[in-house]
């Protein structure tokens, strides 16, 4: 007669394995807070790609090769840009643009003020040195603690021409480092 | 429909059913690393670090659901989100052709080895059958006398 006793043992611990493999379900995943712990300790995740990405397809749904900006703004954290673009076609006109994934994902009108004179708030998009984030990057971590990282990257025009800021943080301290429009450091200035 | 249409649509169905299945067992809950064998499909070049991230949310007190995602990640830190739905579409495909491929292979050994061994040995005798006219069941019990 055959005895099923040891067989029974054998189902139940491999059953009982199942269960705290499926109740863990955690076999080769990354925590979200580990991800974003990875991404700052590679210094954030900003290149020239989402910029670029995002400035190629306003161009494109404008069907213009350049344009004006008021500000364009980078988040690598969730790969999102926002640009005040000026309408080619009514130039008094300003939208912002929500650019997610090199696709344009939402655009709206922007009120302006009595105060807001576009010819002075706004700069063309192809003076910018937009191909070189990956060495702004690079300057401006290595003027700050070797554990930081780059959160967002702001461009406008101030009363010296266009600046390119990029907030840097890391876990004792934060600053904002300041560019010239084609990609030369300024200054690192703590926050 | 031929028979021979329909013995392949459901063996297809059954394929299909046991892949999905798989998936969703294993990449769904046991190992949801598995989604990472399909970065090289999804990842650029320049971002060849793969993630499964995983989210977890409590929609009720005592209940946690768990959200994966695939992720690709470059030397800067720039990252890709490739998402569920593809990986596990690549997955459950693979889970099908290793299932068609395992239980042919099965199928192959078996009637190999059926194959070989011959089913009755040509050296065995020949069973007997000795009659007894005076049994009352013929060739079985005999009343003894």
């Amino acid at each position: 007669m055959v005895s099923w006793a040891p067989w029974r043992g054998r189902w139940a611990s491999l059953a009982a394995l199942v269960l705290a493999l499926v109740g863990a379900a955690c076999i080769g995943t990354t925590d979200r807070s580990d991800f974003t712990a990875e991404i700052q300790q590679r210094g954030g995740g900003l290149t020239s790609e989402l910029p670029m990405d995002a400035v190629d397809a306003v161009a494109s749904r404008l069907g213009v090769d350049d344009f004006d900006l008021r500000t364009l703004t980078v988040t690598p954290q969730d790969g999102t840009v926002l640009l005040d673009v000026r309408d080619p076609a009514a130039l008094e006109h300003l939208d912002r643009y929500v650019v997610r994934g090199g696709a344009v994902e939402q655009v709206q009108p922007v009120r302006l003020t009595a105060t807001d004179i576009l010819d002075t708030q706004t700069f063309p998009v192809s003076g910018l040195a937009l191909d070189r984030v990956e060495d702004m990057v690079d300057t401006a971590l290595a003027h700050f603690p070797s554990d930081g990282y780059v959160t967002s990257m702001s461009i406008d025009r101030t009363g010296d021409g266009v600046e390119i800021e990029l907030a840097l943080e890391s876990p004792r301290t934060a600053a904002t480092a300041r560019f010239t429009g084609d990609g030369e450091l300024i200054d690192v200035v703590p926050s | 429909m031929k028979r021979r249409t329909i013995i392949v649509l459901v063996l297809v169905g059954i394929v299909a059913f046991f892949s999905v299945m798989t998936t969703i067992a294993v990449a769904g809950a046991i190992w949801p690393g598995e989604a990472k064998l399909t970065a090289p499909l999804f990842c650029p070049s320049d971002k060849p670090d793969s993630f499964v991230v995983v989210d977890r949310y409590n929609p009720n007190p005592g209940e946690t659901s768990y959200d994966f995602s695939l992720y690709c990640m470059g030397a800067r830190g720039q990252t890709e989100e490739i998402g569920w739905f593809r990986p596990s579409a690549v997955l459950t495909l693979a889970h099908a052709l290793l299932l068609v491929a395992g239980v042919g292979g099965l199928v192959l050994l078996v009637r190999r080895r059926s194959r070989g061994r011959p089913s009755v040995p040509a050296t065995s005798p020949t069973p007997t059958v000795v009659q007894d006219s005076d049994a009352p069941f013929p060739g079985g019990l005999s009343d003894g006398t």
